[in-house]
């Protein structure tokens, strides 16, 4: 069976936008319901006015309501109820709506009279015109349950978008589609002005319920699945099978009393938190789904459980508590709030950083979009001047700088042909493994923009297309692992059959390159490898029938070229001389040599710190030769019993210090005249590279400090490239 | 047990007369009542096995001969004669041509232009059962011995083996591996001989895998 795919941005694309046409048609049915230009409210003296208001003190007790020179009405607490479902039975509903029939019908009027009781130096009866409620005049409670209801379904339709397929991504957006029809409607008949018809409630309590049935059966169906399976899925249709029909029972008044509503709600809401703590219990071997229940557990039960305090509980209880519980939705919003907090770094329903980007880009052209809206609404086109000062202003500042935040936020990179071929080869031929990884990574980001980039557990032998464009599979290429692309183009494209020709085009490009280049590297190799088994096999077995044949005098130079020889063919043989190599070696070599003599080496192990230092071949091969002529110095000629060496690396440069406690050398050990180089021969091939070697020798001693440069940036690559030029940063 | 002093046999395989003749020196130096026998090449070298080779105790051999890879005789002496001890004599210090003398069965390597009395005290630790351990071939085999298919053939090394490897590759002597770990510097040459029965053997493995994967066994 084929699904059609759709974006996770155009899906985000649909929730934004209804929730902006729910906000906009419940402001504009608050915004033309009739009031009396000023609140009432109810207190335990009864119906007063909430503020100063008719030349009357806030705090003066009303009393009726009619027209002019007829029989008043008495405005009875029980008119100004909030919720009329806080009424425990049926008939007392009824009776509610008539009255607000009747209320209604006066606001219609074109003049009222409104009578108080002891209005202290006031006038204890009114006359005014009932006009429609400005929405400014909404209290901020109204715009809790508005702001609670949009980020329910804002942030529960954003996880949805991005997981729609997923069951319990579904029961999270349909508790969020729970939090905003309940709070919409109830901000809407909680803030009315006096009265609403009855056929008004007739729509929004349905509504009201239906909302909150499905904030709490939604809360359990996730709870049942999520973040451990706790039934299979199935049996979430009995959810539906036994709310459904409570529901129209609701609606029609029928069977249970108004009170049941109640009941059942407070049961699902301690359903929701049991299966909270069923979860917990049934994670505790799972550290990262307990992580995932801990964060959302917690959301939920502070949420939920601020709610009921604040909200059902003054009913349950009998207490009239109207504020509070227009406030308390408020407390719903923990849920998602904490929800969009966790859900990077719990990873809650699998989703990571990119979401939030997916949300801000949506979010941020839907804004872009109701600019442009708002800019022609009040193009005003009656005045033809400041008609052309507008069209003047929009073509030269907005439309330019619209472009930009669009570019910026929206705009694909596109590469041109020319440029496949040098990206291709700036892969394959990177300095190493890892930065072909990294800039094939970069590449592929740079084509595509996915939300998210994976390595491939299982990579295919050819790209591939999944999930109806979704998901883009790449192989191994140069030395990457295959990857894993998914919601191209910041999430608001699919990969089409041009892009999947593009990626096989770049894969094999770079495959073709990375083959010439493993060509050349044989090649190269095969070279070095004859050079290097040349020099063994030839030069090598001269120099060693000449050293064994030497006298004490020429054995030295023998043994210098043989070493030589040896540093030359490991280096052809491409093995690379870190400074802790080359120090663990030297140390190795002194220690030995050292031992047999029955000498003590105190040297320190080379540290961290020498690590991933190159060493050029030159400086490798004077540090080790240095120290090779003072240690047969040390054996031959010092008589000490212990050679103590202090290493010392500072920025570029190694410092050796080799202190003795012997007798002090001899001046011919000095000048070189008894075999090996002298340390006068060693201090000229030091001075050679740039370094220092200063001798201080005593007859209790001697110390020579050897100073070396390390001057060399990391190993320069073999046949790689330099880093990439910006060929793919030109406009495209 | 070692043949006792006066029939121990040496084989010395050297191509070069001159470096011949020298380690002989060093031979008699180091054993003075070793029975040496020279050979030149390979052919001869496995003749002379064919004819001798039970009662060899030491074998030196050259691993760039005229006919081919001394390697192959430390081969057959591992396979064939356990109780020889074969020891790389070579001018070549890199560990490509040392670690595979050492993989395929040597117990040993001497350097061919070190000073005659530093050989003379390396082949002395070579008998009494201490292999030498460079720095870089101990580098070499700590990650031979993480490669995966290595650790997954549970042919691994101990904890104690891999400290005192890691020490080794660090630039440590077995006598002051031994100081720092507190063991005897025998325990830590015992360490290093197990070393180098491990990588024996998992390189044979790997060298039967590898086979097998490219379909020639």
């Amino acid at each position: 069976m084929h699904r059609p795919a759709v974006t996770p941005a155009l899906l985000l694309a649909l929730v934004v936008a209804f929730v902006a046409a729910t906000v906009a048609t419940t402001l504009w049915v608050a915004g033309n319901t009739p009031w009396l230009g000023a609140p009432l409210i109810v207190t335990e003296r009864g119906v007063e006015l909430e503020r100063s208001a008719f030349g009357l003190r806030g705090g003066t007790a009303v009393q009726a309501i009619g027209l002019p020179a007829q029989p008043l009405m008495a405005i009875e607490p029980r008119d100004l109820l909030a919720e009329p479902d806080g009424l425990t039975r049926y008939a007392d509903i009824k009776a509610f709506l008539v009255r607000q029939d009747q209320l209604f019908a006066l606001l219609q009027s074109p003049l009222l009279e409104l009578r108080f009781i002891n209005p202290g130096d006031g006038p204890d009866r009114v006359l005014l015109v009932p006009e429609m409620r400005p929405v400014g005049s909404l209290p901020p409670s109204f715009w809790v349950q508005i702001i609670t209801g949009v980020a329910g379904l804002l942030i529960s339709g954003w996880v949805w978008a991005l997981r729609p397929r997923q069951l319990p991504a579904i029961l999270f957006a349909i508790s969020g589609l729970g939090v905003l029809l309940t709070t919409f409607t109830s901000a809407l008949y909680a803030h009315r002005g006096l009265a609403m018809p009855a056929d008004a409630y007739a729509v929004l309590l349905p509504i009201n319920h239906a909302g909150t049935l499905c904030f709490g059966a939604g809360l359990i169906g996730l709870f049942l699945l999520y973040p451990r399976r706790l039934v299979h899925p199935a049996w979430l249709w009995l959810l539906p099978a036994i709310l459904l029909p409570y529901y129209f029972t609701d609606v029609f008044q029928t069977v249970f009393e108004a009170d049941t509503y109640y009941n059942l709600i407070l049961g699902l809401v301690v359903a929701a938190l049991g299966l909270i703590a069923v979860q917990w219990w049934s994670t505790r071997h799972s550290p990262d789904e307990r992580a995932v229940l801990g964060w959302l557990g917690l959301s939920v039960t502070l949420g939920v459980g601020i709610f009921a305090f604040l909200a059902i509980a003054p009913d349950l209880l009998g207490l009239h508590n109207a504020m509070a519980q227009h406030y308390a939705a408020g407390s719903l919003i923990i849920i998602y709030a904490g929800l969009a907090f966790g859900l990077r770094r719990y990873r809650l329903f699998e989703l990571g950083e990119w979401a939030y980007r997916i949300l801000f880009y949506t979010v941020g052209a839907f804004l872009l979009l109701l600019l442009d809206a708002a800019l022609i609404a009040t193009l005003n086109l009656e005045l033809a001047p400041a008609l052309a000062l507008s069209l003047l202003l929009i073509g030269l500042i907005y439309l330019p700088l619209r472009d930009l935040l669009w570019t910026r936020l929206f705009a694909r990179n596109r590469i041109e042909q020319h440029e496949l071929f040098s990206a291709a080869m700036e892969v394959a031929f990177a300095p190493s493994r890892a930065d072909s990884a990294t800039r094939w990574n970069a590449l592929v980001t740079r084509l595509f923009d996915p939300l998210e980039i994976t390595e491939h557990p299982d990579p295919p032998a050819h790209t591939i297309v999944h999930e109806d464009g979704l998901q883009l599979d790449l192989p191994r290429v140069a030395g990457a692992a295959g990857l894993r692309l998914r919601y191209p183009f910041g999430g608001s494209g699919l990969f089409q059959p041009g892009h999947l020709a593009l990626a096989n085009e770049l894969v094999a490009l770079t495959g073709r390159a990375e083959e010439g280049r493993q060509a050349y590297m044989r090649g190269v190799g095969e070279e070095r490898r004859r050079m290097a088994r040349d020099l063994h096999d030839d030069v090598g077995a001269r120099l060693l029938t000449g050293l064994h044949t030497a006298d004490e005098a020429t054995r030295p130079t023998l043994q210098a070229a043989l070493s030589d020889i040896r540093a030359i063919v490991s280096g052809l043989s491409g093995e690379e001389a870190s400074l802790d190599r080359v120090l663990a070696e030297t140390r190795h070599e002194a220690a030995r040599r050292l031992e047999a003599a029955g000498i003590t080496l105190d040297c320190p192990l080379p540290g961290p710190e020498a690590e991933g230092i190159a060493l050029d071949y030159r400086i490798h091969k004077a540090l080790t030769s240095a120290v090779r002529e003072i240690v047969s110095n040390t054996i031959r000629h010092s008589g000490a019993s212990r050679l103590t060496v202090s290493p010392s690396l500072s920025s570029g440069h190694l410092r050796l210090v080799f202190a003795d406690d012997g007798t002090g050398l001899p001046m011919a050990a000095q000048t070189g005249q008894t075999g090996g180089y002298g340390l006068r021969n060693m201090r000229h091939r030091i001075e050679d590279i740039g370094g220092r070697l200063t001798l201080d020798t005593a007859p209790t001693g001697t110390a020579i400090t050897l100073d070396i440069p390390l001057l060399l940036a990391p190993l320069t690559p073999e046949p790689g490239v330099s880093d990439p030029v910006d060929a793919l940063n030109s406009p495209a | 047990m070692n043949p006792s002093p006066a029939t121990r046999l040496c084989l010395l395989i050297e191509d070069q007369p001159t470096t011949r003749d020298w380690m002989l020196g060093v031979l008699a130096a180091a054993f003075p009542d070793l029975q040496v026998e020279t050979v030149a090449t390979l052919k001869a070298a496995h003749a002379w096995l064919d004819r001798h080779g039970a009662a060899l105790w030491l074998a030196i051999v050259d691993i760039g001969l005229p006919d081919g890879s001394g390697i192959d005789i430390i081969r057959r002496l591992q396979r064939d004669l356990p109780a020889t001890l074969p020891v790389v004599a070579t001018i070549y210090d890199d560990d490509a041509h040392l670690f595979e003398a050492i993989a395929a069965g040597a117990r040993g390597y001497i350097l061919k232009d070190e000073e005659a009395d530093l050989l003379v005290n390396y082949l002395r630790r070579i008998e009494r059962g201490e292999p030498p351990l460079s720095p870089s071939i101990a580098h070499r085999m700590l990650s031979h011995f993480r490669a995966p298919a290595v650790v997954e053939d549970d042919a691994g090394l101990s904890p104690r083996e891999t400290e005192v490897l890691t020490l080794l590759a660090r630039g440590m002597t077995v006598s002051e591996a031994a100081a720092r770990l507190g063991l005897q510097p025998q325990t830590v040459a015992s360490y290093v001989k197990v070393i180098y029965q491990k990588l024996c053997v998992t390189s044979r493995a790997e060298a039967t895998r590898e086979a097998v994967r490219r379909g020639l066994a």
